[in-house]
């Protein structure tokens, strides 16, 4: 094909006259008529007028032109109609260049004008540089599958998987249980309604009940996600429930006479009882179960399941009265691939092990010392009228005692606030008052965190004679031979006397942790935790979102969660992952392209991604998964040998905007800065400086980029060759960059940078990395005046013509 | 060091940043065995130092209880080595008056 060689359109356009009234249009225009590759510049009074339109569109249909720099302040929705308007004449998006003069505040200073005159041309040849360049772009498709996979049928996960199947998408949902529902299975109570969670789950259940979209995975778990957004592979190995789902009807007839007997919340494929809080400390639920039983914690699928560990040998009395011959004690587990669009991990929580702190409240020590959920198991069978299930029971149950914050808030075991336990305590003493009105409770505290309308929860209790609130940690001491008889002592910290109470029960408000299962996904799918050992995303931005597109998390793997914020968590994690579930995925073409003749395949690349986006091909060559990738250049800016580019955003473009930059609008002594600008804080900064009225000196040209991590030393020491006297290079803060890191990466290279310039013989200090809030734009001018002044001293870079 | 000189009033051991942390829980209290024998208890003697109140601190009538068992540094939820404080207390008392 024959190469074409670009026509570039100038268009200048200042209909508020504001650098009009500066600088003289005109001769602008004359002048940047002579730039090379510009065939055609004027002054557009109006830029939108019909008139103006259709001379533009004369000129493209010519062939005259066939590129433009639009060179004048636009917004973005302007920027999008323009192209959008030309688009329909077939000039490409992505021929479009936009050089805000206005944004340099040129338009605001009237002295020295030839100076402004003179800059503006600069940054004309910089865009028409650039313009030369750009290539005709279209967006990347490509094949997704509508199928998703959840992980975890807790409340989340079922309100994820009732979403899916809503808008008509097939779903497999994993639950590493015989059943569905979770640790609200668990609950007596939702707050602060004081509803059955049984109905709430049946309610999610009945979108879920009659649907032939969804698969459910009980007694499963992922061990291996490959791939990218809308192309997964799920790795999912499920262990044998010993009974045909198709056949069993759930007629119970297996265990009347299955022998064994068990404690009833124990589910031999976990290792930790999901009700008890922990194996073997503080059991004092007396209830138990059979071997074979219907699904736990909620019966949901109807199928029974067997518990083949704890089965004597050669026993096969279920299998022998089947009257459905359902049960094939037989089965083994198996191992499948699921293909699937989207992961959402709605993996949910774990109790902290309260054992922890034992030497604190006795739990396991003491029979009476329970924790919450425990608690709520005991409210539970009371309120249905089946007694204090305890054991050795409670008879007389008229003290409880509640402690908040154990193993929360305490720099010794969960630092955060697990945010749900102070309602919770407040949920159970509601219920405990209405099915035993003379019970006493006393709850030990060190703050009551009752957020929004739960307050009125907690003020309606205060008002009670029988509740006793006291701020301040009791200590625990259990008395009679087996420690039954509980006494607390604590200071009440208002007003320093001593608070000596006993207890008939203790219940203790333990800690919310991410579940096992959620620790076991982040392995399984290569995400970090934060902090806080939970799932996250950008905790503020996309919080539901994970490093790797595609994967999302809802509910408690996010954190402490009430079971309405974990629905309304598990909602926007669905809403999330729809995206990647519409058959197929339209990717920005801005995504990196790796030039493969440069590439020395060193892997800093594929170090160095964020988001994991880099695999090698069959050649060993790095190559980007664009389903995975966010585009934010941090690949471009790490790779030594610059072989790494992203689409419209190229080295090359770069390279040839730095070649054309002229430093004769200032004086010698004056230095020149090239500022790239992060365009996400930076950038808007620098944007905003100009709007309130600021004057940024006039020595700095701006490059906006994608993330500061984007800028590639070579790109740096090129500039510094060339006589630009300093570089600045101005990203997010710390912990705030939308990329993860790509302000930290910039820090790393210094190092690498540093060498190259001494044996260029070029000052280290003419490089410098700035982090700038959004919102900073009198700060950034700051940054530019001291670095300018710190140049000073430095003089002239020695390149410099 | 000139703190055998020094007045606790003008020039006290422990600043109220040493205790900054402590969020008043009452842990100390109610894990230490002499806590209710005095009129303070330690977490008050804390809240002394936090409200830059050194001279009352240092004068509380709970230091000479004190049994430096450490039970309270163990059991502070916030890691604030309080049995520590009422030590360096007791020995600038000593000093001082």
């Amino acid at each position: 094909m024959e190469k074409k060689i670009p026509k570039t359109g100038l268009y200048l356009c200042d209909p508020g006259g504001e650098i009009g009234a500066v600088i003289d249009l005109q001769i602008l225009a004359d002048k940047s008529a002579k730039i090379k590759g510009v065939e055609h510049s004027e002054v557009a009074a109006d830029p939108f007028s019909e008139d103006f339109l259709t001379s533009v569109r004369e000129k493209i249909e010519a062939d005259t032109i066939d590129r433009i720099v639009w060179a004048g302040r636009f917004t973005s929705r302007q920027q999008e109609s323009l192209k959008k308007t030309l688009a329909g004449i077939n000039l490409n998006p992505y021929l479009h260049e936009w050089c805000d003069i206005g944004l340099y505040g040129i338009g605001r200073n009237g002295d020295g004008a030839k100076v402004q005159q003179q800059k503006a041309l600069s940054l004309i040849k910089m865009a028409a540089a650039r313009a030369r360049l750009l290539q005709p772009l279209e967006p990347h498709e490509i094949p997704a599958i509508d199928v998703a996979v959840v992980v975890g049928a807790g409340i989340a996960g079922l309100h994820v998987a009732a979403s899916f199947l809503e808008r008509g998408k097939p779903v497999h949902l994993v639950e590493q249980q015989s059943g569905v529902g979770g640790k609200v299975a668990l609950l007596s109570r939702f707050y602060p309604l004081q509803c059955d969670p049984h109905c709430g789950l049946e309610y999610v259940l009945k979108s879920l009940r009659n649907s032939d979209k969804l698969t459910l995975h009980t007694l499963s778990k992922p061990t291996g996600i490959e791939g990218a957004a809308g192309n997964f592979s799920v790795t999912v190995q499920s262990e044998p429930r010993y009974v045909d789902e198709s056949r069993c009807n759930g007629c119970g007839r297996c265990a009347e006479v299955c022998p064994v007997d068990l404690p009833v919340f124990t589910d031999s494929v976990q290792d930790e009882p999901p009700f008890q809080q922990e194996k073997g400390i503080g059991s004092i639920i007396r209830e138990t179960r059979k071997a074979i039983h219907p699904s736990l914690p909620y019966a949901f699928p109807e199928s029974y399941v067997v518990d083949r560990q704890v089965c004597p040998e050669g026993c096969s009395a279920c299998r022998d009265i089947c009257p459905t011959k359902a049960i094939d004690l037989d089965q083994v587990s198996s191992e499948q691939s699921l293909r699937a669009g989207a992961v959402v991990a709605t993996t949910g929580w774990d109790p902290y092990p309260l054992s922890k702190m034992s030497t604190y409240f006795g739990y396991g020590v003491y029979p009476n010392v329970i924790g919450n959920l425990e608690m709520e198991q005991v409210l539970s069978r009371m309120s249905r009228g089946l007694g204090n299930p305890t054991a050795p029971p409670v008879k007389n149950l008229k003290t409880v005692g509640f402690v908040q914050c154990v193993g929360s808030r305490n720099k010794l075991h969960l630092s955060y606030c697990s945010s749900v336990c102070c309602s919770a305590t407040i949920k159970q003493i509601q219920q405990l008052k209405s099915i035993q009105p003379d019970v006493t409770c006393i709850v030990f505290y060190q703050d009551m965190r009752c957020n929004g309308f739960e307050e009125d929860m907690y003020q309606a209790l205060k008002e009670e004679d029988d509740i006793l609130f006291v701020r301040g940690f009791p200590k625990i001491t259990g008395s009679e031979s087996d420690g039954s008889q509980l006494t607390a002592i604590a200071e009440d910290t208002f007003s320093g006397k001593p608070v000596k109470q006993d207890l008939d029960l203790l219940v203790l408000a333990g800690g919310m942790q991410l579940s096992q299962a959620g620790q076991d996904f982040a392995e399984v799918s290569g995400l970090p935790l934060n902090e806080s050992n939970f799932l996250t995303g950008h905790y503020q931005c996309y919080p539901e979102e994970s490093q790797r597109s595609g994967i999302v998390s809802g509910g408690c793997a996010r954190g402490p969660m009430n079971v309405s914020q974990s629905i309304d968590s598990a909602h926007r994690a669905a809403f999330k992952a729809l995206n990647f579930l519409d058959g197929s995925i339209l990717i920005k073409p801005t995504f990196p392209l790796v030039d493969k003749t440069k590439c020395d395949e060193c892997k800093r690349c594929v170090e160095e991604c964020p988001f994991g986006v880099y695999h090698y091909d069959e050649k060993g060559f790095p190559e980007p998964d664009l389903g995975k990738c966010r585009q934010c250049g941090n690949c471009m800016g790490t790779c030594p040998v610059a072989a790494i580019s992203l689409n419209n955003f190229t080295i090359k473009q770069l390279a040839a905007q730095i070649e054309v930059l002229e430093n004769s609008f200032l004086d010698y002594e004056e230095p020149l800065i090239l500022a790239f600008l992060c365009e996400n804080d930076a950038y808007p900064a620098a944007r905003a400086a100009v709007d309130s009225g600021l004057n940024p000196p006039l020595n700095a040209i701006y490059v906006k980029v994608p993330c500061a991590g984007a800028v590639n030393n070579a790109v740096v020491a090129d500039a510094l060759a060339l006589g630009i006297d300093g570089v600045l290079i101005a990203g997010c803060k710390d912990g705030q960059c939308h990329y993860v890191n790509g302000n930290q990466l910039v820090l790393k290279r210094s190092g690498d940078l540093r060498e190259k310039l001494t044996t260029m013989m070029i000052e280290p200090e003419r490089v410098r990395s700035e982090s700038i809030e959004i919102q900073e734009g009198a700060r950034f001018v700051q940054i530019l005046e001291d670095y300018i002044e710190d140049l000073k001293q430095l003089g002239p870079n020695p390149f410099k013509v | 060091m000139k703190e055998s000189s020094s007045s606790v009033s003008e020039n006290p051991v422990i600043t109220g940043k040493e205790t900054a942390s402590c969020v008043q829980c009452g842990y100390c209290s109610a894990y230490c065995e002499v806590a209710f024998l005095a009129t303070d208890t330690p977490r008050k003697v804390l809240r002394f130092l936090q409200r830059e109140d050194p001279q009352r601190a240092a004068t509380s009538p709970f230091l000479m209880l004190c049994k430096q068992c450490q039970t309270c540094s163990l059991t502070c939820p916030q890691g604030i080595d309080v049995a520590g404080i009422m030590r360096r207390l007791v020995r600038d008392r000593f000093l001082t008056y």
